[in-house]
Order: structure tokens, then C-alpha cells, then sequence
């Protein structure tokens, strides 16, 4: 008996080939994301309390005089450069946790851990700067130190998370949302404290955080975070084939020779650090990390091979999106970027949760 | 070829091995048998590697579990668990290529499909290759997950090693056959396998030994036919069996006829539910 003829098997057909395969393909779905973030890098420069034609955009780009170059250069351009880093920021990090956390409905939202971001990015500006990072202008000049705070919030928030919602070694699901829950509480509760102890300059500030915006973005913002965005970028995409294997559970990734511990760690520091800086220089940008790796799954299968290149291309796509429709959905006024985000996010949030419930209880 | 010496396990204070020996050479079948709660699990953790003994050590073609680095060890030995469960939509298929994770380090290849589709062919599921993998009924998530284990260590000779636990729980009958079949064929081809089964009669007809274990202990060692005595299930699993052994085989048939009177159940009233 050979083994590809099974003692039990009777013939059994190739699956009928399906029709668009081709459409979920990682090379397909890659090129369409990187479609994606050039035409919503043009839309987002494009669009504004001034409309400037693509074309110019585009002549801009290369260099070349155009009317608008210098408002493009010092306020469009580095605007959308830092929306691209936070949505990538924000899709990868919420892909590579959820395949971590083992559930599709984890969020860096929904955890605490912006919240907790939040918190200590706040802690650094009230105790430590009546000085230097007193306001939102000066915050955002330093957005290291600020990221460095926030970094600290976001992994003491992920670590009690995970602390709180493991139940005799397993993750447990209701457990998770209740510690994410209570973390998002504490943090909120200590923030406001906070305030109290706050002037003025220092309330405004914390609310542009509690709102999330990319107003106020410099090349000098974009170009001191960028080194953390792109640490993100280039280790957490390489970890698809030790995250596949996590799918089926700490032990039999162990059996299939993934340094399981190792790899959960990487994403959790990784995760923090992309969050931490994430809302330092733009505040709370909800359920982009909970909308994109979930209608990429639906769209391009499983696989956090596609699945974690895909969400940081898509994410900063729709983070730039977005970010432009704040600006001219009540022009010349701007809306909050996490309303817009909280506002596409949240019936997507609702509709997962009526799929997910039975696995609730 | 896998090799379990003298091993002891404790947890939380209670020892639950008590200097535990197997071993398994290429081409064999051990099946190891004993009621709940006799430590199989534990032993089959242990002969995995994800845990670690208290005392004694468990070797793979000489080299200890404990220290050979992880992915060296998936190339050789590949672990069924008991139930997968998956919380993203993975197809079938795919569960079956994370099998060969250990060998694609450097991205799936051609071989790496046919592979997996030839062990899907072995486990009877490639009729649902493409369907999610928690859409599956338990027989058949539990057939993919074979198809996953056997593509793990499919190419090679000699020095593979086969951790089977229950293989065969929520399948029909017809598959429960195909499966043992299957890892005949493995052992054949110079594998060693070993199974945590709770069915005797599928221990007589394909172990090449038992071992079987009550209260972490290794009470009885050898091949069906000497092991699966009428004392034996008496003393261990506290049922009344008859044995029969058809005439021209040295295939044990076991027909339990109930548990021992002592721990018969108490009997109801007849009509006292109604």
C-alpha cells in the first residue's frame, strides 16, 4: 500500500478550482494594498480647506515649483507621512496581537493599552513639564520622550491584561474583555485626576489625546518617530509563519519548533513600542486595528503571511482616509480624527461581537 | 529510537509518575493503555518534550528532548494532540501546510503542497481541503490534524518518531482502522510510534507492544496477546472481560461484560424516573 492512496480513501477529486483565486492571493492583495496607499496618499494631499490638483501633487513630490509647494511641503506632506506611519502602526500591531492573544476581537483599544498610553503620556506632561512639554506644540516636539511614557503604559497595560484574563494558563475570552474592561477604567480615572492637577495649556492638550488627531504633524514629529514605526515594520511582518503556528495552540507551536516564548514576547514589546508612539504624536485612534485584519481575514484568508503585510498597507490607507475626510466633512472646522475612526469602527464592532457572542458565554 | 527512562513527574505536590520506562524502535507500534487518570497524558507530554521530568530523561535517537534545539526536534517528531481548536478561518488545507512549518523556513514549496496533499489523501479529507478548519465535524478536524502531523514528518528514513494521543476518538469506525493503518505504513517506513489509546481491541489488532499504566505506575509490558489478560483488565480497569483469541491469529478479542460487582452502580427502582 502506498501512502498517497489511503487504505480508506475513495477517489477523490481536486476541489472544483475557485473562480477568483487569484483575487486572494498575497501577491494580488499586496499590490492592490500598496494601489491603495498611493491613491489615498494623493487623495489626502489633494483634499483640504485648499483643493490642489493631483496632478500638482504629484509635481510637488518630484520637486518641482508649484503654487502650492510650500503649504504642500510644511503642512500636507507631513501630515499624510505621519497618517501613513500610525495606521501602519495601528493594522500591524492589532493583526500580530490578535494572533498572540489567539482572538480575532482584540484590540489595542478595547484592552486599555492607548488608554493606558494615554495615561502615562499624560503623567509625563503634567508631573514632568511645566517646561518643555507643556503644550501640544512643544508636546509634540518631543514626541520621544512622550512615546517613551507611552510605550511604558502600553506594556504595563498589555502585561495586566494578560495577567488578569489567564485563567489556570489559558486565555480566557470574557476574562480578557472584563480586564480590558477594568484597565480602561483605572486609566481613564487617573487621567482625569490628572487634570485636576493640570493647567489650561496642559487640559487641552490631554483632550487633543482622548480625540486623536494628526493636526499639528511637523517633518521634525514625522521624522523622530519614524525609526520606531519602522523597527515595527520590518519585525513584526517576519513573524507570519511563527503566528500561523501559534493558531493552533502554545504546545503544538512548541511541536512544530517555533521558540514560542520568544515570539509572544517580540510582539508584545514590538506592539507597545507602535502603540506608545502611535498616541503620542496622534492621540486615540480607535478600531483600526480591530476593522482591518478582520476584513482582510474575510477577504484574503487566515494567513498572517498576507495578513500582517496586508493590515500595515491597508491601515495606513484608511488612517490617511480618514484623516482627510476630518478635514473637510465640517470645512473649514476640522472633526477629530478617532471620531471618524470610531465612527466607521464601531458598527463593525457591534456586528463582530453578534458572530462572536455564542463563544462569549 | 524514543526512549522514556525511569521518569518521574510531580505536580502541585502529588506525583503522578512513578519511574516510568518506554521505548519505542523504529518500525513499532507501542500503545499505551490504563484508566483515567493513570498519567498516559502525562507520560505523552513528557515523551514530547513540553514538559520536563523531575527526575530521569527522555531521549530521541539519543538526544535528550530537553536540551536538542526545538526546530531540530520538529523535523523528527511530529505530536497529535487530542483537539485542535483554531479561533481564525484557516481552510483545512492550510492547517495541513502549517505541518510543514519545521521545513519551510524559507517559504512554501511545490514539494511542501504535494506533500500535505498526499497526507490529506492518507487521512481521507482532501474532499474538504478548502473548507474552514472549525467548520469541520469533530471526525473530521480530527482527520485533517492527522494529515497535519503526518505531513510534519513524512520525507526521511529512519530516526522519525509518532505521538499519537487518541488518535482515533471521534472517528467512525472505517476511519479509526484507516488511521492505525496509516501509521502501520509509517512504521513500516522505519517510524516509531507511539499511541495513547483507550479501544483494546484496536491495541490488540495493531500494537506491536503495550505498556499499561495504573496510578503512574507501569503495571504491564508486552504484546497484546501477553498483556491483555482477563487478571489484567480485572485488576486495572475493574471490569469483567472475557478474552478470545480466534483460532490461526495471535489477535486478542476483548468483550468486556461490565464493571466488577464492587463498583457496579447502584441499581434505580424500575418506573422510579417515570
Amino acid at each position: 500500500m502506498t501512502m498517497a492512496e489511503a487504505p480508506t480513501s475513495r477517489p477523490t477529486p481536486r476541489a472544483v478550482a475557485r473562480p477568483f483565486a487569484w483575487a486572494t492571493s498575497r501577491s494580488f492583495v499586496l499590490a492592490a494594498g500598496c494601489l491603495v496607499v498611493a491613491l489615498s496618499v494623493v487623495l489626502g494631499c489633494a483634499v483640504g480647506a485648499v483643493h490642489v490638483p493631483p496632478l500638482e501633487v504629484l509635481q510637488s513630490m518630484l520637486g518641482l515649483e508649484t503654487p502650492h509647494r510650500e503649504m504642500l511641503m510644511s503642512i500636507r506632506f507631513p501630515r499624510v507621512a505621519l497618517g501613513l506611519l500610525v495606521g501602519s502602526g495601528l493594522g500591524l500591531s492589532g493583526a500580530s496581537l490578535q494572533g498572540v492573544f489567539r482572538n480575532p476581537i482584540v484590540d489595542p483599544g478595547f484592552l486599555g493599552i492607548s488608554t493606558g498610553a494615554v495615561l502615562f503620556a499624560v503623567v509625563a506632561v503634567v508631573l514632568g513639564g511645566h517646561g518643555a512639554v507643556s503644550t501640544m506644540r512643544t508636546a509634540l516636539g518631543a514626541p520621544l520622550l512622550l512615546s517613551a511614557a507611552a510605550f511604558v503604559g502600553a506594556l504595563v497595560a498589555m502585561l495586566s491584561v494578560r495577567w488578569l484574563a489567564t485563567v489556570e494558563g489559558r486565555l480566557s475570552l470574557t476574562a480578557l474583555l472584563l480586564s480590558g474592561l477594568a484597565v480602561n477604567t483605572v486609566a481613564g480615572a487617573l487621567t482625569g485626576v490628572l487634570l485636576y492637577a493640570a493647567t489650561d495649556v496642559q487640559v487641552v492638550t490631554v483632550t487633543f489625546w482622548t480625540f486623536g488627531s494628526l493636526g499639528g504633524a511637523t517633518w521634525g514629529t514625522v521624522l523622530r518617530v519614524a525609526p520606531i514605526f519602522a523597527l515595527g515594520l520590518v519585525t513584526l511582518p517576519r513573524l507570519g509563519r511563527s503566528l500561523d503556528a501559534l493558531v493552533l495552540g502554545d504546545a503544538e507551536a512548541g511541536h512544530l519548533g517555533i521558540p514560542v516564548e520568544r515570539t509572544k514576547l517580540l510582539v508584545i514589546v514590538v506592539s507597545a513600542l507602535l502603540v506608545g508612539a502611535q498616541v503620542a504624536v496622534s492621540g486615540l485612534v480607535g478600531f483600526v486595528g480591530l476593522v482591518i485584519p478582520h476584513v482582510l481575514r474575510l477577504w484574503a484568508g487566515a494567513s498572517h503571511k498576507t495578513l500582517l503585510p496586508a493590515s500595515a498597507l491597508f491601515g495606513a490607507a484608511l488612517v490617511v482616509l480618514a484623516d482627510t475626510s476630518a478635514r473637510i466633512v465640517v470645512k473649514p472646522a476640522e472633526l477629530p480624527l478617532g471620531v471618524i475612526t470610531a465612527a466607521l469602527g464601531a458598527p463593525f464592532f457591534l456586528a463582530l461581537l453578534l458572530k462572536e457572542r455564542r463563544r462569549l458565554v | 529510537m524514543i526512549e522514556g527512562h525511569d521518569l518521574d513527574y510531580v505536580v502541585s505536590g502529588i506525583q503522578t509518575l512513578h519511574r516510568v520506562s518506554i521505548r519505542a524502535e523504529a518500525g513499532e507500534i507501542v500503545c499505551v493503555l490504563g484508566p483515567n487518570g493513570a498519567g498516559k497524558s502525562t507520560l505523552f507530554r513528557l515523551l514530547s518534550g513540553e514538559i520536563a521530568p523531575r527526575a530521569g530523561k527522555v531521549t530521541l535517537l539519543g538526544h535528550d528532548v530537553t536540551t536538542t534545539p526545538k526546530d531540530t526536534l520538529a523535523t523528527m517528531r511530529a505530536v497529535m494532540p487530542q483537539e485542535s481548536v483554531l479561533s481564525f478561518p484557516f481552510t483545512a488545507f492550510e492547517v495541513v501546510m502549517l505541518g510543514r512549518t519545521p521545513h519551510a523556513t524559507a517559504g512554501e514549496t511545490m514539494a511542501d503542497r504535494a506533500i500535505a496533499r498526499a497526507a490529506m489523501a492518507a487521512t481521507d479529507s482532501l474532499a474538504y481541503e478548502d473548507r474552514t478548519f472549525s467548520s469541520l465535524s469533530g471526525g473530521e478536524r480530527q482527520r485533517v490534524t492527522a494529515a497535519r502531523v503526518l505531513a510534519q514528518i513524512w520525507e526521511g528514513e529512519e530516526g522519525r518518531a509518532l505521538l499519537l494521543d487518541e488518535p482515533t476518538s471521534s472517528l467512525d469506525l472505517l476511519h479509526q482502522h484507516g488511521l492505525l493503518e496509516t501509521a502501520t505504513t509509517m512504521a513500516e517506513r522505519g517510524c516509531a510510534v507511539v499511541c495513547i489509546l483507550h479501544d483494546l481491541n484496536l491495541a490488540a489488532r495493531y500494537a506491536t507492544r503495550v505498556v499499561v499504566l495504573q496510578e503512574g505506575r507501569k503495571v504491564a509490558e508486552g504484546t497484546p496477546r501477553e498483556v491483555l489478560t482477563r487478571a489484567l483488565l480485572a485488576d486495572v480497569f475493574e471490569v469483567d472481560a472475557r478474552i478470545f483469541v480466534p483460532e490461526g491469529t495471535e489477535i486478542p478479542v476483548v468483550v468486556p461484560r461490565g464493571p466488577l460487582s464492587k463498583t457496579k452502580p447502584p441499581r434505580l427502582a424500575t418506573g422510579a424516573l417515570l
